[in-house]
């Protein structure tokens, strides 16, 4: 087959006038309210991201003040516990995850050679409750009422008893912001990379960032849940419904360590890992050759997301465990190093292979490669448990983590910025700002956080508002404090350097450092559409080997054409096949809707109303809710029109069908991703179940009557027979099997839940009282809000079967629901398995 | 020759290792949680054993992902977008992956060896 | 395109940066503070030391071959002018496999065996030798009782033990987790509501050694600190039965005025001072309270001016603990610390 260089046929104006309209931002105020595309959103998301960064940092160098001088009274204690929660937390929840996804959000479509994000309703989704989330936990100054537990909010101290004020729901109601951005976006970023690359991006040949951003992915789907469930178990505390935590209910504060830090330890890897992937692309451009060894870089990505749920104990070290226990953790924490070092290695090799162009993002990935190195050592040596039992909650431990996290991650955050930011911009940063930039960051971080590695060996634990003079620890915090200063300064000199370079910034064009993958293909700024036409890849690096992006296969030619600037007249990107990146088919993305934005206000009403505890404000966002969820699932006159426009294709191989109906869409792909979730929750509480129970045996003392629930559990397995045979309807175009499939499987499943409820109040258990109660209420109620997800999804596909039943997005709906139900009658076996039978055995 | 090597088999090739890892871990901590529990003597062999037959299925899924890795290789049919190459990738990562998995595998299982099952602390 | 000359990040400029960092650490370190892990004074924090040591030498060593390589890879000469897209340096291939592989490889299971050593070798003492120490955890003090051995007693926020010997302490919380750190004699464990954690100290001589609360407790957790007393093993017998003696009776006219004042005006409800009707538990006992280092759990020295100033506004020097402020009248308080003063 001979290599076609003939260019594709031009595209007629109106078809292209047609498409930059349709791809257009709606205008005005409620136009920017109702924004879905990935590039405005992302933009957004970075800004508000990087404002939060300068408040936690404003609240850190608050600290410093105070701990400047032994004995000080800058700070009382209260205001100074409260600000170093809030310092913590907005730099763990509310700074670093959120500022990455926005990143990812802007770059990924570039990377990948495709038009948006899969979900665009839900990115918007993420980015509105996010900015309501910040701003209701900050509003927490207000009232005097910051949260004041610590950022990782240790029980019993947060549990009602020590924290009766409102401090600490704010921080767990807060949480939920974090929560539900993070997992948002973990869905976006999944299923785009699987499922929307450009053709001839196979696994082997996508860009590292992208890797990492696969792995961090999968990462928060398994990590974030469990933060989910521990936190809607401590506000249950708190509200006084249950004891899971209260020592004096049976309850297990080591349980919410658990819980925690197996969210809390790979997130510092869901943080870590996209800053690798930053790392190889800045390597890889500024020292002009591709990175050594692709292979062994992804895999060490992969491992790291591995390992990095196996380590979570190391921050329980001196909690009371067994020390076998303690071993297992240990020797984990030390292999981590291996893919770590690999990854250190695999970049200086790649700069020994190549020429280092010197421009600021190379300095920003020098400085991260000997801070992230300090860190990691110190990394080993507090995972080194007897070392551990002297470093753990002292100041050598604050030195750690922050060498790892602004070295590890905050540096290479900068260089990516530095790299970036002219094609978001359109213009280059300045050079000799940058450096400067750099290089009071570099020298006063350390000058900051060397110091504190010694005042922890000396003795001085973290989270005290101060110390006593004649330690030893005036000068070595005095010391810190002003590196805190000078780094902070370096940090202001940035936000001087992007808005300077906002005016006068060189214009950047598509490609100003000679890189190699697709992003560098488009116009500085890029178009909203990303992708005009949507390029075809050969290689790993398309700039560098391959300039010209076009189809060189007729079939591919064929196919491709109905992307070239097309769809015009509705929001379409492509779907390929998972591992080779063959086309599939197009899919239809949702244009600008106030859905998403509806739903965000309607969770600030519901967080208020769970802070307050009035149910005013639950009603009315839950009212808010129904019409947002209205407003998303109803039939989208753009995607009615797409089926008229694609629907025929079908049967013809050498067409691109439309994505709808099954596992074509990424809408099933988007379920799975929920499902994992919702998995991910079950193993959560069944874990905390047995935990709290003592195991099985331990719940033995109330025998639970085992026919109601019996039943219900088989009332859920018998919704899954009801949607089977809906979904036979569907494939088989019988419309009356689908109706009557789905509201069979709706009653069904609504007397599974009634049944499941009756039984439970019917057993007599004091949650608020016994914590194995509320360990029964916890699988329980589990299992109702799993029912209840499935009681929505099938009254949708019931509306869509009543309405129009061979509508293929109605199908697609069965094809979710499907999906839902198995999961729902898996979950009932085992909740069944654990809460009633297991006692028994 | 080239042989048609799944995405099924390539999954498993990738990710088997690393979920050994994973459910050695789950398993171990368990047994170890049990045993001190119930002070149940034989608990520090059934962990070393459950080391030994995890570090045995770990070296199990990296011989069949270099099995498949030289299937892989044998064949360059080539194709519009050289799909070998990137199941010849998979079923190498799952080679790697086996190694480093079952190197951790191990430096986990030893813990029992120096230590006492239950003393806390 | 600008070439900037390698001398602005040059590894022997960094190697020297951190040259003159390890000599502040060094000097900075060498404060005797009596809570310095770095200056061990017992068994266990010299078996922790041993282990630090190891790691700082190998992290060191680590670190300046990784500034090294940097260095050697950023001044590397003689490389094609086109960016390389497709073929990998097997050199370099294996250079990353040495170094990210074979190198944490090398290094680091012989330090996981030390570490497993290590470990094994700080479990506490068998229970067997007679006295067992309970510490108590509660916001933001140290409740600490001896038993055993047909010993009974006490105190607050002061251990005293015997120069050379082990000796077992278990921890308990009454509220929420506290952790008990002692850094020159031991690491830290922590004290968690709903289970005891066993640990030990010894130390090699005598001293008085300072501990603190190292998990965050709340809103006084920095205020929460204690001594622990190394005493010679003769001396220490003697501490032992004076502390289980009951008070010392109140001798003359302004002592005897001053228990009049203690009993009345309602600290008894919740000091315990044995040998009188006070019996109260919710704070620290006072039977032997003139014999201790410090007050409000390491927050201010035994002295007679401190005492008079925590007695007469305890939230003005730590806001928030639960000792709630009495007025006195002065004469009242004048002989109140002469009675308090008379219990050593």
């Amino acid at each position: 087959m001979s290599a076609h260089t003939v260019p594709p046929p031009p595209v007629p104006p109106d078809t292209l006038e047609a498409f930059e309209k349709t791809w257009s931002s709606a205008p005005g105020f409620l136009g920017m309210l109702r924004e879905v595309n990935n590039i405005p959103i992302a933009q957004r998301y970075m800004v508000t991201g990087f404002a939060f960064f300068l408040l936690g940092g404003l609240l850190g160098l608050l600290m410093r003040i105070q701990l400047g001088s032994p004995e000080n009274t800058f700070l009382d204690a209260e205001t100074y516990n409260q600000i170093f929660t809030m310092h913590g937390t907005t730099m763990m929840f509310l700074f670093v995850i959120p500022f990455i996804e926005a990143l990812a959000n802007y770059m990924l479509p570039l990377l990948l050679g495709t038009r948006d994000l899969p979900f665009p309703r839900m990115t918007a989704l993420s980015y509105w409750t996010y900015l309501f989330g910040g701003i209701f936990l900050y509003s927490s100054f207000l009232f005097g009422a910051a949260p004041d537990g610590g950022w990782f909010a240790y029980v019993p101290l947060t549990n009602v008893e020590y924290s009766p004020g409102i401090n600490m729901d704010f921080w767990d109601i807060g949480l939920s912001v974090a929560e539900i951005a993070a997992l948002g976006a973990a869905a976006e970023m999944i299923v785009a990379i699987i499922r929307m690359r450009a053709p001839g991006m196979t696994l082997n040949r996508m860009p590292l960032f992208v890797w990492a951003m696969l792995v961090t992915g999968v990462m928060i789907i398994f990590a974030f849940t469990p933060l989910i469930v521990g936190t809607a178990m401590l506000e249950l505390d708190r509200k006084e419904l249950t004891a899971f935590f209260k020592p004096e209910a049976g309850g297990k504060p080591l349980l919410w360590q658990h819980i925690f830090w197996v969210f809390g330890h790979p997130e510092v890897y869901i943080m870590f890992i996209p800053a690798a992937g930053i790392v190889s692309h800045v390597v890889q451009t500024f020292s002009r050759r591709a990175i050594v060894s692709y292979t062994l870089m992804v895999l060490s990505i992969v491992a790291t997301g591995f390992i990095s749920f196996g380590l979570w104990v190391h921050h329980m070290f001196t909690a009371g465990l067994s020390a076998v226990a303690l071993g297992f953790f240990t020797a984990a924490s030390m292999a981590i190093a291996i893919p770590n070092g690999v990854q250190v290695f695999g970049w200086i090799a790649t700069l020994w292979a190549g020429r280092p162009v010197w421009r600021t993002p190379l300095l920003f990935v020098l400085g991260f490669l000997v801070l992230f190195t300090i860190g990691g050592l110190t990394g080993i040596m507090v995972g080194s448990v007897p070392f551990d039992w002297q470093a753990h909650d002292s100041y050598f431990l604050v030195a750690h983590f922050h060498y790892v996290l602004i070295g590890g991650v905050v540096f290479p955050l900068f260089a990516g910025l530095y790299y970036w930011l002219p094609k978001v911009t359109g213009r280059l940063l300045n050079e000799r700002l940058g450096r400067w930039n750099f290089w009071l960051m570099f020298v006063f971080f350390n000058v900051a956080f060397f110091p504190m590695h010694l005042s922890g060996l000396l003795g001085m634990p973290r989270r005290v508002y101060t110390y006593p003079a004649g330690l030893g620890l005036e000068t070595l915090n005095l010391i810190s404090t002003i590196g805190a200063f000078g780094f902070a300064i370096g940090i202001a000199l940035f936000v001087v350097n992007v808005v300077w370079s906002r005016r006068n910034g060189e214009l950047a064009g598509s490609n100003p450092w000679g890189s190699d993958s697709l992003e560098w293909s488009e116009a500085s700024p890029p178009p909203s559409a990303q992708f005009v036409r949507i390029p075809v890849v050969r290689s790993r690096h398309p700039l560098w080997e391959h300039q010209d992006l076009l189809p060189h296969d007729p079939q591919l030619l064929g196919q491709m054409e109905d992307l070239n600037a097309r769809p015009a007249h509705w929001r379409g990107a492509l779907v390929v096949s998972t591992v080779d990146a063959t086309p599939l088919a197009i899919a239809h993305m949702p244009g600008s809707t106030i859905a998403p934005f509806t739903m965000a206000v309607a969770f600030l009403a519901i967080f208020v109303g769970a802070l307050v505890d009035r149910a005013e404000p639950l009603a009315a966002g839950g009212a808010l809710a129904a019409v947002a969820l209205f407003l998303w699932f109803r039939p989208q006159a753009s995607e009615t029109l797409a089926l008229q426009e694609l629907g025929g294709r079908k049967e013809d191989p050498a067409r691109l069908q439309l994505a709808v109906g099954g596992p074509i869409a990424n809408g099933w792909w988007g379920m799975l991703v929920l499902i994992s979730i919702l998995a991910t929750a079950l193993i959560t509480t069944i874990a905390s179940y047995f935990y709290i129970s003592d195991g099985p045996s331990g719940a033995s003392q109330l025998p639970l009557s085992i026919t109601q629930p019996a039943l219900g559990t088989i009332l859920s397995l018998l919704a899954l027979v009801a949607v089977e045979w809906a979904l036979r309807g569907v494939r088989k175009h019988q419309s009356i099997a689908t109706r009557l499939g789905l509201a069979a499987a709706w009653i069904v499943s609504a007397g599974a839940l009634g049944l499941s409820i009756q039984a439970f109040s019917g057993a007599g258990l004091e949650p608020e009282r016994s914590a194995y109660a509320s360990a029964v209420l916890g699988m329980l109620g589990y299992q109702w809000l799993v029912l209840i997800i499935l009681l929505v999804t099938v009254a949708i596909g019931l509306l869509w079967a009543l309405g129009d039943p061979e509508d293929r997005r109605g199908h697609s709906v069965v094809h979710n629901i499907r999906l839902m139900a198995a999961f729902t009658g898996v979950s009932a076996v085992v909740v069944f398995v654990v809460v009633y039978v297991s006692p028994r055995l | 020759m080239s042989r048609e090597i799944g995405t099924g088999a390539l999954v498993v090739a990738f990710l088997g290792a690393p979920t050994v890892w994973a459910l050695h871990l789950a398993v171990s901590y368990f047994l170890v949680s049990i045993g001190c529990r119930t002070d149940w003597a034989g608990a520090k062999a059934a962990v070393l054993l459950a080391t030994v037959i995890a570090a045995l299925i770990a070296i199990g899924f990296g011989v069949f992902a270099w099995q498949r890795w030289r299937w892989a290789r044998g064949g360059r049919g080539g194709g519009l977008l050289d799909p070998d190459h990137v199941r010849e990738f998979l079923a190498l990562s799952g080679v790697v992956f086996a190694a480093l998995f079952v190197a951790a595998i191990i430096m986990s299982g030893i813990s029992p060896l120096f230590l006492p099952l239950c003393t806390t602390s | 395109m600008i070439l900037l000359t390698v001398r602005t990040v040059p590894a022997p400029y960094l190697a020297r940066f951190f040259l003159v960092v390890a000599a502040l650490a060094g000097v900075l370190g060498c404060a005797q503070n009596g809570q310095s892990a770095l200056h061990p004074a017992g068994p266990g924090a010299e078996r922790i030391a041993d282990l630090w040591w190891l790691m700082l030498a190998a992290a060191s060593a680590v670190f300046l071959l990784v500034v090294f390589s940097l260095y050697r890879a950023l001044t590397h000469r003689g490389r094609r002018s086109e960016p390389q897209g497709r073929r990998d340096e097997p050199v370099a291939t294996k250079w990353v496999l040495a170094g990210g592989v074979a190198l944490p490889t090398i290094i680091l299971t012989p330090l996981l065996i030390f570490t497993l050593h290590t470990l094994a070798r700080l479990a506490p003492p068998k229970s067997g030798s007679a006295l067992e120490v309970t510490v108590t955890g509660r916001q933001w003090w140290w409740d600490v009782q001896y038993a055993g051995a047909g010993s009974r007693l006490r105190t607050a926020n002061e251990i005293h033990i015997p120069v050379g010997r082990p000796v077992r302490i278990q921890l308990r919380s009454e509220d929420v987790i506290h952790s008990f750190w002692v850094p020159a004699l031991q690491g830290k464990l922590d004290l968690v509501p709903g289970q005891v954690n066993t640990t030990w100290l010894q130390a090699n001589r005598a001293g008085i050694y300072r501990g603190e609360c190292a998990e965050y407790c709340g809103l006084q957790h920095t205020r929460m600190q204690f001594r622990v007393v190394a005493l010679p093993a003769s001396e220490f017998s003697y501490w032992l039965t004076a502390q289980q003696r009951a008070a010392v009776p109140a001798a003359d006219s302004s002592t005897r005025a001053g228990q009049a004042v203690f009993m009345s005006s309602g600290c008894a409800l919740c000091h315990a001072i044995r040998g009188t009707p006070a019996r109260g538990s919710g704070g620290p006992d006072l039977t032997h309270f003139a014999s201790r280092q410090t007050i409000a759990a390491g927050t201010l020295p035994n002295t007679k001016g401190h005492l008079a100033g925590w007695i007469a506004n305890p939230q003005a020097i730590k806001p928030g603990n639960l000792m709630p402020r009495i007025p006195l009248e002065p004469e009242q308080l004048r002989t109140l610390l002469v009675y308090l003063g008379s219990l050593r």
